[in-house]
């Protein structure tokens, strides 16, 4: 279960077994309302979306569209008011704190704009920490972390702390930690945000390599273009809606294929 | 994450921060110093107390006037009991002679008096006995010899000095012979008793004896203050407070009007008093841990708003709350328990280096003392601990993330 990201891409993303789960993402009338001091906020008015597995998409929209918020809804860092999500088939709307918890370590793998590293520790720990609230024994922490950095050409920096590596080899780090759980879905938040043009193109680029090959599906929340054209599919966000879905070629590219 | 993996990042976090850790600790620091270090001073002082009275042989009893139903030590009679009978000679000698678990009986008259030779004098108590007082109190002559019989009877005017005396009266003179005035009344030295040094609050190398009879004329007392029986035998001891009760009662009329007391009820009375104390300065040092409990939970606050990123970030990978719950659980726990230790460490450390300058001091390391206040400290660390912890563990990981 090394799982380096040159893996051949065979293996089925996990929790979809034969097809019976024929999305990854399954959202109906989600709805995300906040109430502070009495006054209520409509995030997300009302989003249906269906995404297959193996697909690569960007959510795009201005700040303020609620796309941040929708992204931590299919993350699984927040709960809908309202509508129903399914991930990998299984209504995952009202579950506990702790469950969900469960769910983000074994089936998402967040990448955040500005890393979101642990300073102190290095990135061999960074990328075991998934492991460690997984229960993995030390042992097989240390071989996948050492597998997944060098899948990600960091091999050299395994005992480097985040401020002795630049924001490219940073945000590889956050890759590979969530790679490390062989998680069905990549969850990244303005992945490129913090970087210069060639490293995002670099961190963009191994997105690609990732869907590819490993046929892991990515979400890339972003209001850059340039990110967006990388991706088979595009949803844009206004005002909470899903105002535009929009596949590029042959559309859907590879969705459930792999 | 397990428990071994929860103090190794425990360990990680309060490293980062040493000046902060090392501040936070030495309140759980102080604190177990003070209480091991107080509770094994009263230990001493009881063990002490204990090893005095056994000095003294354990086969005493006291004789005081007055019926009192709390056992105490002391002689005087105590307020209130000066209506009953008074306890004479007479009740002595018949204690003396009539009790067949009875091996001896001193009557005692206390009094204070200025003791005076040539030009130097000094305030000092009086001891008014008789002649068994050497035998039944264990307390002998050094030179010359204790006064007898014969000058119980014709009341004479001579008297015993303790070496303290000696020293300070007659410095390198040879007292015996000499006379010396105690309140003004002349008398003849006639011993000097061996040095004792502190015994039960009273320094028995400054007392000076004199017959019982002349120290009753001497103050003016148609009673005597008590009387110090000695029982044939540690056995015999209980049968001599009976035998002494039940004649002290017949020869007083039936009245019951004098207590007895054995020298193990007054060892018991002082343990008490002493236990009383030890716990007492344990409380008050106990105080000093709670405060140092305080202390942690401050800094664990400040720790979990400072690692609020942290706290994100774990629960974004799959971390639940009781993970993160546990992580500042045991962070704390590591905090108190270490600053326990350490505690220990000190107070074991000091008390070699006092029983060094001063050989002899009375401290004991009691386990107890070392086992409550360390499982006492881990109990803070949990108890301040879990605020904090739970406060981490209920964070949003959202806004969590957010922080800055």
């Amino acid at each position: 279960m090394s799982g380096p990201v040159g893996h051949s891409g065979a293996e089925p993303t996990a929790g979809v077994p034969g097809g019976r789960a024929p999305f990854l993402i399954e959202g109906r009338g989600l709805r995300r309302v906040f109430s502070t001091g009495g006054v209520d906020t409509v995030a997300l008015a009302s989003v249906d979306l269906a995404i297959r597995p193996g697909e690569m998409l960007a959510i795009i929209g201005p700040s303020g569209s609620g796309k941040s918020t929708l992204m931590a809804l299919l993350g699984c860092l927040d709960r809908p008011t309202g509508g129903t999500y399914l991930l990998e088939g299984r209504d995952v709307t009202h579950l506990s704190d702790d469950d969900l918890s469960a769910v983000r370590n074994k089936t998402i793998g967040f990448v955040f704009q500005s890393f979101h590293l642990l300073p102190r520790s290095t990135a061999r720990e960074n990328v075991e920490l998934p492991l460690i609230y997984a229960g993995v024994p030390r042992r097989e922490r240390r071989e996948r972390s050492k597998a997944l950095l060098e899948s990600v050409g960091l091999g050299h920096r395994l005992d480097h702390r985040p401020n002795q590596m630049s924001g490219g080899e940073n945000q590889r780090v956050a890759i590979a930690r969530a790679l490390v759980n062989d998680p069905g879905l990549i969850l990244a938040d303005e992945p490129t945000g913090n970087l210069d043009s060639r490293s995002g193109t670099e961190i963009l680029g191994l997105f690609t390599r990732l869907n590819r090959e490993r046929g892991v599906s990515v979400i890339l929340v972003t209001h850059d273009p340039r990110v967006a054209e990388q991706c088979d599919r595009v949803i844009e966000i206004f005002d909470g809606l899903v105002v535009r879905d929009s596949r590029k070629g042959d559309a859907p590219s590879r969705g459930g294929a792999a | 994450m397990n428990l071994l993996e929860s103090i190794r990042v425990a360990f990680d976090a309060l490293t980062h921060n040493k000046m902060r850790t090392g501040l936070t600790m030495l309140g759980i620091i102080i604190g177990v110093f003070a209480v091991i270090s107080l509770v094994s001073l009263g230990h001493g002082a009881q063990a002490y107390v204990a090893e005095k009275f056994a000095s003294l042989g354990s086969n005493l009893l006291l004789v005081t006037p007055g019926k009192r139903e709390t056992k105490g030590i002391g002689g005087g009679p105590v307020i209130g009991a000066q209506n009953a009978h008074k306890i004479t000679m007479e009740d002595s000698a018949a204690i003396r002679r009539r009790l067949p678990s009875v091996a001896g009986a001193s009557p005692i008259v206390f009094g204070l008096g200025l003791i005076k030779y040539e030009n130097r004098s000094r305030n000092t108590m009086v001891v008014g006995t008789n002649e068994e007082f050497p035998d039944v109190r264990n307390l002998r002559p050094q030179i010359g010899s204790f006064f007898g019989a014969d000058d119980v009877d014709a009341a004479r005017r001579v008297v015993a000095i303790g070496t303290l005396l000696q020293e300070e009266l007659f410095r390198d003179e040879n007292p015996l012979g000499q006379w010396i005035e105690v309140l003004g009344t002349p008398f003849r030295v006639i011993a000097v008793m061996e040095h004792r040094g502190q015994s039960l609050g009273l320094d028995l190398d400054d007392l000076v004896f004199i017959p019982v009879s002349t120290a009753r004329k001497l103050f003016n007392a148609d009673g005597l203050t008590e009387i110090i029986v000695q029982a044939r035998s540690e056995a015999e001891v209980d049968a001599a407070v009976a035998e002494v009760t039940a004649l002290l009662k017949d020869r007083h009329g039936g009245i019951e009007d004098v207590t007895v007391v054995t020298q193990t009820q007054m060892l018991d009375t002082l343990s008490t008093i002493l236990d009383v104390l030890t716990v007492t300065l344990a409380g008050i040092a106990a105080i000093s841990l709670i405060v140092g409990g305080i202390g942690i939970m401050n800094i664990m606050l400040v720790s979990v708003r400072e690692r609020t990123r942290e706290i994100g970030i774990r629960k974004a990978v799959g971390a639940r709350g009781r993970d993160i719950l546990a992580q500042f659980l045991v962070e704390s726990v590591v905090l108190s328990v270490v600053g326990g230790a350490i505690g220990v460490l000190l107070a074991f450390m000091t008390q070699v280096a006092a029983s060094l300058v001063l050989p002899g001091l009375p401290i004991l390391i009691t386990p107890w003392a070392v086992l409550l206040s360390v499982t006492f400290s881990a109990a803070i660390g949990v108890f301040f601990g879990v605020y904090p912890a739970r406060r981490a563990s209920r964070l949003d990981p959202i806004l969590a993330l957010r922080t800055e």
